[in-house]
């Protein structure tokens, strides 16, 4: 009977070596809509590390619908599954997949926007200041800098009059930007046309429909298929369009330039959150941040392709400038 | 009953604990304190010298913030807002794109009014003009819509044409300070003249719109912004109304501290619990000796003068022990020899009393043997001297057997077995046996008794032998008229009797050997010096108490207790 206490301490003692040499390893979840957005994952992995939580103190699990949002909720739930410590949207609609599943749960692990339009339209967070809710991280204003994107596209082409507008009707943040473009269409003295396509089919069809010379420039609003905008680059050729979009789409294949932060940097600012949230912090204590320094990116390979030569007001403000060899930047 | 802490051993070793623990924690709490105090020390002069070198950096980088603004002031001067507008907004852009940290900038006219105005994120074509305050050197710090903190430096362009602004983002100008992001566990912030934060290596505490309390004069230790009570100093920095924050943890920075505490607190607990174990070996040295003693105390009380406590050491204490066997020792002696001397008075006692009646006996018997052959028995018979001489002799043997059946009462007090009694009834009894011979006497006895009285525990029989001698030896003390008065009463459960009489009284030598047997202060034939002490043997054979008190001329009052009748404690007694 003496001997029970003393087997019981080294029973405690030995669970207790065990449990400091093996010490538990957090799991962050991250849901993508499409591998192109692999790239923030690669922007959270850097700054993550700089936060102290490199890959041997911190397992970062990607659940990708490689284009496929059909299986974005399924995946979303896969997710949630793997018990996280907490979850990492790689956009909008993952956002809104992961909201949706979390909410049926009674104490939801934290979501951490890691570069998503429109959070406060589209209900993400009550407001940038006090998200409240399970969820905060990065805004990429995407929205917003819409009309900025229609002004600086002027300022490359200052002759253009007429522009055409893709967008999404089915996503939230593409409304959002169809409504800020329009204002700052009217501001600009331009004409718009609008070309709403909320699949790949839609898009080339509408683009088919469309005659050379109908438009003088196209502006892609955000939206889940028009990121995939490298795809439509022989239309464009064919409509002779040159055409801006938003810089976490890469701004390659067939863009004349593109306009925001890069996918890179947005990963990167959201690794912040990341690094609070694993240290206990409450996601609705933490403001929704907005990205400091929107870059321009300039293709002069496609203007060249086009025929045109942007104007040096525009070009000054581009900070990267890709060129084919001979081009003069 | 004795408490835990009526023990010698406990109070030895409670002496022990708080004789380690007290001077321990004294110093301990002291070293500590100091330790600490020391700690506070060192990481205010670090943190002083973390939070100059920033500010100077941030100093030296807002002053830098004007340099791009006068090299392009000073590249066109004047000319600058005569430039088509074109170009004025490529050169714009140019500066825009150059220096990542500004949002917007701006060309004014000499009236303040902006000509040209280029923004990373708002639509600035067809905007109109802005009303720009004139050529601010450094603004105050303004929020942004998404609540980013902004200031807005200005350059004034050659001849007052103009001047150039920029909105530069904080968080962008501190990005490009290294030392404001702090390094290891030195934590930095920037707050404006009006103590709100704008600038952390946390931004969210920036947008939360946090504000920094400066702590009074003398208080190193404070709740920061973060919540976390730090350690942490303040310096202005050069040029603003800005201050630049450096904080450590106060978990972090008195880590040594608590470490030392820590090793502290272990040691004195190894020092506190030898001490306490020296204490219980001493305390135990100390006691058991003692408790030895006081065992064998009792033993000697109890009349086992054989008693010998175990000796050992040289001490004090073992030489206590050795006097107490040697007294033990002495004692029994002196018990012994007390008891030869007790039957020797005994002895010497009864030859006294039978010596006597033997006197008279042999006297009658030499003086009759000589009569008969002088007179012959005929004679004597005839004459009743015969039965005269064998009258006396047969009183005599009387006398002797009267003395004798007295030693064997004595002998027997207490032997018989006890019962319920009424006192009261027992003395009322005894009372009417001897009321003739009190009337006789001139004497009044009375006995007063308190109803309801329980019975005692005693026997009928002895009982009344106690009344019977303390009646008789009363009357015998009365010379005259006089009274005997009994009164019994209750007296704490038990019944206590007092017999007082009016009579001579004792002086204190006849007092203090009252209760000694075959004493006597009676004629010769009239006592045998055994009532009282055959009394006193009675009375506390039967558990209760006697007692006497007496003063020449002032009468006897002889008082005596007897416990009450308890059923189980006699039933166990039979048993």
């Amino acid at each position: 009977m003496r001997r029970i206490p003393i087997l019981l301490l080294l029973t405690f003692s030995l669970l207790t070596a065990c449990s400091r040499s093996l010490p538990v390893k957090p799991v962050v979840a991250v849901l993508l809509s499409d591998d192109v957005r692999l790239a923030k994952v690669d922007g959270l992995r850097a700054g993550l590390a700089g936060f102290g939580y490199g890959p041997e103190a911190l397992e970062i699990r990607v659940f990708s619908a490689k284009g496929d949002r059909t299986v974005l909720n399924d995946l979303a739930e896969k997710a949630l599954a793997s018990h996280p410590a907490l979850l990492v949207a790689g956009g909008g609609v993952e956002a809104l997949a992961l909201k949706e599943s979390t909410a049926r749960q009674k104490t939801p692990p934290p979501i951490v926007l890691m570069g998503v339009a429109s959070t406060v339209r589209t209900g993400l967070v009550a407001s940038l200041m006090h998200p409240g809710g399970n969820i905060t991280g990065l805004d990429n204003q995407h929205a917003e800098l819409s009309g900025k994107r229609l002004e600086l596209l002027t300022k490359l082409l200052p002759g253009i009059s007429r522009v055409l507008l893709l967008y999404d009707p089915l996503v939230e943040p593409s409304l959002h930007a169809l409504e800020v473009t329009t204002g700052a269409a009217t501001q600009l003295n331009l004409r718009v046309g609008t070309l709403p396509a909320s699949s790949r089919d839609e898009v080339t069809a509408g683009l088919a429909r469309l005659q050379p010379g109908q438009y003088d420039a196209a502006l892609l609003l955000p939206g889940y298929v028009l990121e995939e905008g490298a795809q439509f680059a022989p239309q464009f050729l064919r409509l002779h369009l040159p055409v801006m979009g938003l810089l976490d789409m890469e701004g390659k294949g067939g863009l004349l330039a593109a306009y925001g932060v890069t996918s890179q940097d947005q990963g990167m600012q959201s690794a912040r959150f990341v690094a609070k949230l694993l240290q206990g912090a409450k996601p609705a204590a933490i403001p929704v941040e907005t990205p400091d320094n929107p870059t321009l990116m300039v293709d002069l390979r496609v203007a060249r392709q086009l025929g045109i030569t942007p104007s040096p007001v525009g070009m000054a403000l581009a900070n990267t400038v890709l060129t084919a060899a001979g081009d003069q930047p | 009953m004795k408490t835990w802490f009526g023990h010698l051993k406990i109070k030895v070793l409670s002496f022990g604990i708080v004789m380690s623990i007290l001077p321990l924690s004294f110093f301990g709490w002291y070293g500590v304190n100091a330790a600490r105090q020391a700690q506070v020390e060192i990481v205010q002069t670090q943190n002083q010298a973390a939070a100059r070198t920033v500010a100077e950096e941030l100093g030296q980088f807002i002053n830098n913030l004007h340099t791009p603004l006068q090299l392009l002031a000073g590249t066109y001067g004047a000319g600058l807002t005569r430039l088509e507008p074109s170009e004025r907004e490529r050169v714009l852009y140019i500066l825009l794109r150059d220096v990542p940290y500004l949002e917007e900038v701006a060309l004014t006219d000499a009236g303040t009014h902006s000509l040209t105005r280029v923004s990373r994120r708002e639509v600035t074509t067809g905007a109109g003009p802005i009303n720009y305050d004139p050529a601010p050197d450094l603004s105050s710090v303004k929020l942004d819509v998404d609540g980013r903190p902004l200031i807005e430096v200005g350059v004034s362009l050659p001849d007052k044409a103009g001047a150039l602004v920029a909105r530069a983002t904080l968080r962008g100008v501190f990005a490009n300070i290294a030392t404001v992001r702090g390094s290891g566990e030195l934590r930095v912030h920037v707050v404006d003249g009006s103590g709100r934060l704008i600038g952390d290596s946390d931004f969210s505490l920036v947008l939360a719109g946090n504000t920094w309390q400066p702590p009074g004069p003398d208080q190193p230790i404070y709740q920061s912004i973060t919540g976390d009570q730090v350690i942490g100093v303040s310096t202005p920095v050069p040029g603003t109304s800005w201050r630049v924050v450096a904080e450590v943890s106060v978990t972090t920075a008195m880590a040594p501290v608590r470490r030392l505490g820590w090793e502290f607190g272990g040691g004195a607990l190894v020092l506190m619990a030898g001490i306490i174990a020296l204490s219980v070996v001493f305390g135990l040295q100390l006691t058991t000796p003692l408790e030895r003693l006081e065992a064998g105390a009792r033993r000697i009380g109890t009349g086992d003068f054989s008693t010998k406590v175990p000796e050992g050491g040289r001490d004090e204490l073992g030489r206590l022990i050795t006097a107490f066997n040697g007294m033990a020792e002495r004692l029994a002696v002196a018990r012994q020899a007390e008891k030869l001397a007790a039957v020797g008075q005994l002895a010497a006692g009864i030859a006294h009393e039978i010596n006597n009646p033997l006197a008279v006996i042999s006297a009658y018997g030499e003086d009759l043997a000589d009569r008969l052959g002088e007179e012959g028995a005929a004679k004597l018979n005839q004459e009743g001297v015969l039965t005269c001489y064998l009258a006396e002799l047969q009183h005599q043997v009387l006398r002797c057997k009267a003395i004798t059946r007295n030693l064997l009462d004595f002998a027997r007090q207490g032997s018989a077995n006890p019962e319920p009694v009424d006192v009261a009834d027992v003395a009322r009894q005894t009372a009417a046996l001897t009321g003739p011979r009190a009337r006789r006497a001139g004497v009044a006895l009375q006995v007063e008794a308190q109803p309801d009285l329980p019975p005692v525990r005693a026997t009928r029989d002895q009982l009344q032998q106690v009344f019977l001698n303390l009646i008789s030896n009363a009357l015998d003390a009365i010379e005259g008229q006089g009274e005997i008065r009994i009164d019994i009463a209750g007296a704490d459960g038990s019944v206590r009797t007092t017999v007082t009489d009016t009579g001579s009284g004792m002086d204190k030598a006849t007092l203090v050997r009252a209760l000694e047997p075959f004493f006597t202060t009676k004629p010769v034939g009239r006592g045998t010096g055994l009532g009282l002490s055959t009394c006193y043997g009675i009375i506390t054979g039967l558990g209760g108490k006697m007692e006497i008190t007496s003063a020449p001329g002032q009468g006897t009052t002889i008082s005596f207790t007897l416990p009450p009748w308890e059923e189980s404690a006699c039933a166990s007694t039979h048993s």
